[in-house]
Order: C-alpha cells, then structure tokens, then sequence
C-alpha cells in the first residue's frame, strides 16, 4: 500500500517534471480564445422587413450570435515540422464545432512554410484571425465587406517571408477545393468550391502596412427549380407581357404562396425557368445556374498605426461568372485612438451590387437581386485585465436597396467580452 | 487632513512609478559572437519576425513572464507597444498557427541559467541583476 502511494507520488512528480519541460521546450502548446456578446436590433420602420445584420434579424435581445469559442492545440513534432489543430465552436451555427484550422506545417527553410490541411482562405485583411475578436477593436468584422459565407478550404498553401531594407513581407499562394454546406442568405446548400486558386502579398514598413489579394474558385451549388414556383412565375410573366394588370395581381399573389418554405436561389432559379417557358427565349438558364461557375475575388488593404493612432482602409471587388449572384464592390474605412486602455474607433462601409448590361441584366432585375447597403460604425474598446477585451459598439445600417427595393435601416447595439488564453 | 493624505499618497504612487521604470538590460550568452544590438534587431527577434543574431547565428527569444515588471518595461522600451497591444500582436500570430510565443521563464535567476547555458538564446533582466555569468548586448 505504501509502495504503491510512493509509486504514484513519483508519477506524479514525473509528469509534474514533464510538464515543466514542455512549457520551456514548447512541445504541445493549447491556446483558447472565447467571445460572448448581447445585442439589440432597433429597425427604424416597425412597418417594414426588418433588415438582416450579420444573422441578426428581429428586434429582441440576442445573446448567442456573438458568442465563439475556440481552442487552438499545436505540437512540435521535429526541427521543421508541427500540426496545429483548431476547433471552433459558434454561437450564430448553434454551437457545431467545426474544425476551423488542422494542418501539418513543414519549414522548408527558415523563410518559407509549407501547410496542408484544412487552412483559411486568405480572402480579407483579417480573413486569418476572423474569429478572435479580441485581435481586432470590433465586435464582429463589418459585415457590408467581410460578406463571404465561408472562410476554409482544404488543400495546401504556401509562405514565404521576405525582407528588403525596411521593408517586411510574406507572399502566400494557396490552392483547394472546398466542399461543405454553404448558407446563402439563410438558406444551407451543397456545395462544391473547387480550384480555389489564390496568393496574398503583404508588405509592412514600420507602421504602414498594405496587403493585395487574388482568389479565384469554380462554384457549384445544388440550386432546384421548384415545378409550383416555376408555374407562378411563368403565369406572372405571361401576364405582365399581356398588360393585364388584375391578373399580374393575382399572379403575384400565386407566386408569394408558392415560394413560401422554397430556399431563395431555387426560388431565383424556378423563376429564371418560369420566365423561359413564358416567353420562349432559352438559355437563360445556363447564364443563372451555379454549375462550375467562376469567382474572382480582389481585396487591397492599406493599414497604419502607431501604437495611439489607426487606420484601416480596404477595399474588395467580387465578380461572377453566374449571372445569380450579382458582382459586388465594397470597401471601408476605419480609424480608432487609443487613450490607455480605451481605444476609440469609427467606422463607415458601403457594399454595392452591379447589374450584368443586357438581357441578362434584364433577368436580374426582374428577380430583384439588386442590394446596396451603408453602415456606421462608433466603438470603443477596454482592455481592462491582460487577455481581456470589453467591447461596446453602436452600428447604423442602412439598406439603401433590398432586393431591388429601398429596405429599411436599423440601430445595432452591442456589448462584447473577448478573451484569449 | 484629508487633502494632505491624498497629496503624500500622490507622491509615493509617482515615486513608485519612477522606480517601477528600472533600466532593462538584453543578455546573451558569454559564448553568443553578437556584441552590440540595436533595438530594432532585438525586437524583430522577440517579435518572431526574425529567428536569427545579426551575425546570422540561430536566435530564440525567451521572455520574462507575462506580467511581470521587466516584461512590461522591456515591452514598452524596446517593443514600442504596451502589453495589451503585444498580447493582441501574438493573439493574430498564434490563431493563424503562425508562430509560437516566446519561451517564458519567472524569475531573473532562472533567465540567467538558462541563456548563459544556451547560446542561441537572448533574454532580458532588470539591470541590476546583471552578473558575469551573461552578456549584455543592449540596455535601455
């Protein structure tokens, strides 16, 4: 009995002894980041659609779309060799944990890296640490620019640092194939991204900072047209080309009953189908649909700041090949001071949605897919322990045009506590 | 009397606060070839935006713990940052799986052993506690 309780004490001083050794070799390594927010939603037009900010979309308290947990494990394997894994946990996807990072990482030379793995796509300027709210002064990255609905893709990417003089820099190139539930404006569908082809420069000297990145991906989507969709929409066209305003009333009505509980591009894509057999022309269908259709994405981001002073400016261009999704322009604008612990910041972002010329534009418009939106920003941020940010944030967000409509605008009132340890 | 006691405690906080601003001395090991280091050397090291000495040798960082008087005056004075802003520089450096943070040791005892023994290694300590088991390449 002894003897064991001995044992035991001296397994315990063994791998009291280890541990201590692994902090100072940095052998495994386990890293946590946690964000919980609370919001309120106030639409300015109580009559109208309340508009749809970054999954917030009624005017009750929310307490779970903020919130993210993370946990980060790295392992040293050898000299030039490591496997991160990084799982995160979201409070705006009820809580699935979904593998954000896992990656084995090879030092080919001390300047260059070599990833393979499930990695993030490099898209924005915080696209890497999207979401650690505590490496960024927001709440949440502004939704009008950070707009793509997926952020990883599985494949292999390469880095490589460079300096020149005072200049730092990193170029990385990245190539995959991402296939995974995608949700399009809050409806989930199949989908299968793949060549996604891309490099991001970085250059950084002293407190300036400027970034160019590329990406391109070939987009599949299980989109279906719905046989009752496209029939009310084949009648609403007839009768809009006949002029015969009673029946286009109840064709209207027709259709706002047969897209109820159809997910939005099917409803785009039933109707794209409906419009075709009304009027005879073809091959519209080919110009809509999301099979192996390209995606070319441009992002340019100048940054500075001097320890009190910040500026953010970026500025990013999507185009598609499918005429569904219409090409995007979008940028922001954002300054912050730091008084101590408080850092102070505003923010103005605008996204804009472009027409295709022609028939097809036509098409566009008739589906109503046109968007524009502005939103302010005004925050501050209190690092008040080490490792912990509190966070509070006022948004104005106006949905100049929704779905080819003026939409309306909205108040957003958050409070956020970051963490990381 | 109650404006004298918030006068005397005013002066001792500002008194704590000039003394809490030690000098900071950068060790290497007696074996380490580097004799000088300018500040920006020393930060791109700590930084993790470089691995090697001017000299080309091998360079790991090993910082005082976090916390710490001399982490927060070596932050201040050769970082350029505060220690909130260096956390929030490592927090993009560690969830993109980027780098890893300095090796980390809890006393100016323990920073001595371990860079004397190590000459790929640079630390710091308050300068007082300098001794002829290290080197010092900088101080500030």
């Amino acid at each position: 009995m002894m003897k064991k309780f001995s044992a035991s004490a001296v397994m315990i001083g063994l791998l009291g002894s280890a541990s201590i050794a692994n902090a100072v070799d940095d052998d495994l390594n386990i890293y946590g980041f946690l964000s919980v927010g609370a919001t309120v939603l106030d639409n300015e037009d109580s009559d109208k659609e309340s508009v749809t900010l970054d999954g917030f979309n009624d005017d009750a308290g929310n307490f779970k779309q903020d919130t993210v947990f993370g946990l980060q494990i790295t392992k040293q394997i050898n000299d030039k060799t490591s496997a991160t894994g990084q799982l995160v946990s979201r409070g705006n996807s009820n809580y699935e944990t979904e593998s954000a990072w896992a990656f084995v990482s090879y030092a080919v030379d001390s300047d260059t890296d070599v990833r393979m793995g499930r990695l993030r796509i490099p898209f924005f300027y915080y696209s890497e640490f999207l979401e650690v709210g505590y490496a960024y002064n927001w709440v949440r990255t502004p939704s009008d620019v950070y707009s793509i609905p997926f952020s990883s893709f599985d494949g292999i990417d390469i880095t490589h640092r460079f300096s020149a003089g005072k200049f730092d820099g990193s170029i990385k190139a990245n190539y995959g194939r991402f296939s995974e539930e995608i949700d399009v404006f809050g409806d989930d569908y199949n989908s299968d991204l793949q060549n996604v082809l891309g490099a991001a420069l970085t250059l950084n000297r002293g407190d300036f900072g400027f970034r160019l990145a590329v990406q391109q991906a070939d987009l599949n989507f299980d989109t279906d047209v719905n046989a009752d969709v496209q029939t009310a929409y084949e009648g609403l066209v007839t009768a809009t080309l006949a002029g015969d305003a009673a029946q286009v009333q109840t064709e209207l009505g027709n259709v706002d009953l047969a897209i109820e509980d159809v997910r939005g591009l099917d409803v785009a894509m039933s109707a794209v189908a409906g419009y075709e057999s009304a009027t005879g022309i073809t091959g519209l269908s080919d110009d809509f649909n999301l099979d192996n259709k390209k995606a070319t994405f441009f992002d340019t981001a100048f940054t500075y700041n001097n320890g009190n002073y910040g500026l953010v400016i970026e500025a990013v261009s999507i185009e598609y090949e499918s005429a569904l999704l219409l090409d995007t322009q979008s940028y922001l604008i954002s300054g912050s001071k730091r008084f101590g612990d408080v850092t102070y910041h505003a923010t103005y972002s605008t996204a804009k949605d472009e027409l295709d010329s022609g028939v097809v534009g036509q098409g566009q418009d008739f589906l109503k897919l046109e968007g524009e939106d502005i939103s302010t920003i005004l925050g501050a941020r209190y690092d008040y322990a080490p490792g912990t940010a509190i966070k509070f944030e006022i948004e104005h967000h106006d949905e100049k045009i929704h779905y080819s409509e003026p939409g309306n605008s909205a108040m957003l009132y958050s409070v956020a506590v970051d963490m990381i340890f | 009397m109650k404006y004298t006691k918030i006068i005397a405690s005013t002066i001792l906080l500002a008194t704590i606060a000039v003394s809490a601003n030690a000098e900071i001395a950068v060790i290497v090991s007696r074996d380490n070839q580097n004799a000088k280091m300018d500040q920006d050397s020393i930060a791109r090291i700590f930084l993790g935006k470089s691995s090697s000495f001017p000299n080309d040798a091998d360079a790991t960082a090993v910082d005082m713990k976090k916390g710490s008087d001399e982490h927060n005056e070596f932050t201040e004075s050769f970082l350029d940052k505060t220690p909130n802003q260096l956390a929030t520089y490592w927090s993009r450096l560690i969830f993109t799986g980027r780098a890893r943070p300095n090796k980390e040791v809890s006393s100016a005892a323990e920073m001595k052993k371990i860079i004397a023994k190590n000459a790929n290694m640079i630390g710091y300590i308050d300068a007082s506690d300098v001794d002829n088991s290290v080197r010092v390449v900088a101080k500030q």
